[in-house]
């Protein structure tokens, strides 16, 4: 994103690209990884969530941050994807614990 | 450096203006609403100069219940806090039957107090609801939360000698000076700020980032509040009045059990036979937020649950909490919390600045920056005059007259959008010293002595609202004083 790429549709639709996935992708990776976090952590299931939600807090930055460094729009887009589908994955093969 | 650390770091710079620009405002009110908060007992004294009177917490619990009883019969639950070291009055939330209301409650007589006022709550409520309809204003708490929090990481990486820069300082230069004082505001209380935007969005969690929980209860909402809340019970009304037992006998067996003073009261369902009365230890004991309770069966007072927090999960949460609260500081942390606090409403406000003035002294700003400089004024300036409103407005509005704390409130509102509306309209070299102006002038008003009581708390408003005054006044004349900014060249240039 250096200074001379800064005009043109081109540079516009890539941080479009970028910033869908710094906000809702992000927000989706860190949803899906405070949900399989919750499910895979060896803890009870109550004391599975705090770890999981305050864990998730900092998962979504970061993801964010990436988003933005990551070598091209489409790469960011598809990164954030596949992670939140990943996580997804494993937070539903882990199902719901049992009380 | 390589180029592609520097070119991260341009990224990470590019992505801190823009996420910062898109919720600065917000952020900026947030962030001074928080910081008010800080001391939310202290100006509830400050606003209720009449009412010294003070009481035992059996006494004023009794007193509050026994007027509840007869003015909110039929609220679906009170919602109280006694009074403690730091506040004379209940705190009480009721529905009267016009929906839910918070008072202060004289500790004696249980009634409300005369200068009806919400007080810090105000404040307290700004600061993560934002005056907006419940779930929005949480939600965009929430969200300017988390980009707060994305800010502070992306400026720490964007931040090329974040040590040296730290003792650097270069007044009077400009866009160099504004970027020094706002990268100093940040550095300098740098863990306060990582630990309040992480700790504040834990507050809203349950709102914000509910998967780990959905994930392990889906539906199940009774063995969540089960499993969250131990210590209380939640049962239908029975729908069969039944008088409430007396509260004082409780209070004494839940400081007895939980070995620590009772902060908190909750009344559900009074005047029912299924009333239930949850105690909770006092917030100011220990960090951890709501450690223990202990709730009675309302109408013969014998104990349903007692409860203290011990699991290792939940007491972290709690602490988290309670980081975020401060219930626990005593004056020193406070002030260190305010501080702290006012330092980050300052960064926020020195980064909206900086945009603009960066911009400005590249190049004559385009519209959408010429916007940006015209809302700063009215925002950074009018919100404080907003604060500033509510408290003037609690001092001159005639006691008794019908919904006060609301108009005090409608004040503060219309003042601020006065105040926005007047930076909008003026061009910024006038606004930005004719707001400030204002304040100034209005922190002194408000300084004056409110009563011919004045105690360390109402002295110590006093004081503060009068540096804030000399503060404001100050950058006001400066101001004022300032050549014509830059673009300062070119500008002279098409003139010759």
């Amino acid at each position: 994103m250096g200074a001379h790429l800064r005009r043109g549709w081109g540079y516009r639709a890539n941080i479009a690209t970028r910033a869908v996935a710094g906000s809702i992708g992000a927000y989706l990776v860190a949803a899906c990884f405070a949900a399989a976090a919750a499910r895979t952590l060896p803890l009870p299931r109550l004391d599975a969530i705090v770890p999981a939600t305050m864990l998730a807090f900092l998962v979504a930055p970061v993801a964010t941050i990436w988003a933005f460094l990551a070598p091209g729009p489409l790469r960011a887009l598809g990164g954030v994807l596949a992670a939140a589908a990943l996580l997804a994955a494993v937070a539903w093969a882990a199902g719901m614990p049992a009380a | 450096m390589s180029a592609v650390r520097d070119g991260a770091r341009q990224a990470m710079a590019w992505l801190h203006g823009w996420t910062g620009l898109l919720l600065g405002w917000v952020l900026f009110v947030m962030c001074l609403g928080g910081t008010l908060s800080v001391f939310k007992p202290e100006i509830g004294r400050w606003m209720r100069p009449e009412t010294i009177a003070t009481a035992d917490r059996a006494t004023a619990l009794t007193a509050a219940s026994a007027w509840l009883g007869k003015n909110a019969p039929h609220s679906f639950g009170w919602y109280l806090t006694l009074p403690n070291a730091r506040m004379n009055t209940v705190e009480a939330t009721y529905d009267p039957g016009t929906g839910f209301v918070y008072r202060a409650l004289d500790p004696g007589s249980g009634a409300p107090v005369p200068r009806e006022t919400l007080g810090g709550e105000f404040f307290y409520r700004l600061h993560f609801e934002l005056e907006l309809p419940f779930p929005w204003g949480r939600l965009l708490a929430s969200l300017a939360a988390m980009v707060l929090l994305l800010g502070l990481i992306t400026g720490i990486i964007a931040h090329r000698r974040i040590f040296k820069d730290f003792f650097t300082f270069r007044p009077a230069k400009g866009q160099r000076s504004w970027l020094d004082g706002h990268n100093a505001l940040g550095v300098l209380a740098l863990p306060f700020h990582l630990m309040i935007s992480f700790t504040g969005l834990l507050t809203l969690a349950t709102l914000n980032m509910p998967w780990a929980l959905t994930a392990n209860y889906g539906n199940d909402m009774a063995a969540m509040f089960h499993a969250f809340q131990p210590g209380q019970v939640d049962r239908p009304a029975a729908g069969k009045p039944a008088p409430l037992a007396p509260l004082a006998p409780m209070l004494r067996a839940a400081e007895q059990r939980l070995g620590q003073p009772v902060g908190r009261v909750t009344i559900a369902h009074p005047g029912d036979a299924a009333a239930v009365v949850t105690m909770f230890r006092d917030d100011a004991r220990q960090i951890g937020y709501a450690a223990g309770a202990v709730s009675f069966d309302g109408t013969t007072g014998r104990v349903l649950v007692d409860f203290t927090e011990h699991r290792p999960a939940m007491q972290t949460y709690g602490v988290a909490y309670g980081l975020h609260l401060a219930r626990f500081a005593l004056l020193a942390t406070r002030w260190l919390y305010f501080l702290c606090g006012a330092m980050l409403t300052m960064a926020v406000a020195s980064g909206m600045v900086l945009w603009v003035v960066k911009r400005r002294e590249r190049a004559p700003l385009h519209l959408g920056n010429r916007i940006v400089e015209r809302f700063n004024a009215g925002v950074l300036a009018g919100v404080p005059i907003g604060c500033l409103a509510f408290l003037l407005a609690n001092r001159l509005l005639p006691l008794g007259m019908p919904a006060r704390a609301e108009a005090e409130v409608s004040a503060a509102l219309s003042s601020a959008a006065a105040a926005v509306l007047l930076g909008v309209v003026l061009s910024p070299r006038r606004s930005w010293p004719i707001l400030l102006a204002i304040l100034a002038l209005g922190c002194a008003a408000a300084a004056l002595p409110g009563g011919a009581y004045a105690d360390a708390v109402q002295t110590g408003v006093s004081l503060t609202l009068l540096a804030t005054a000399g503060g404001t006044g100050w950058l006001a004349w400066k101001q004022w004083r300032r050549p014509a900014p830059a673009p300062r060249r070119r500008t002279r240039s098409q003139i010759a």
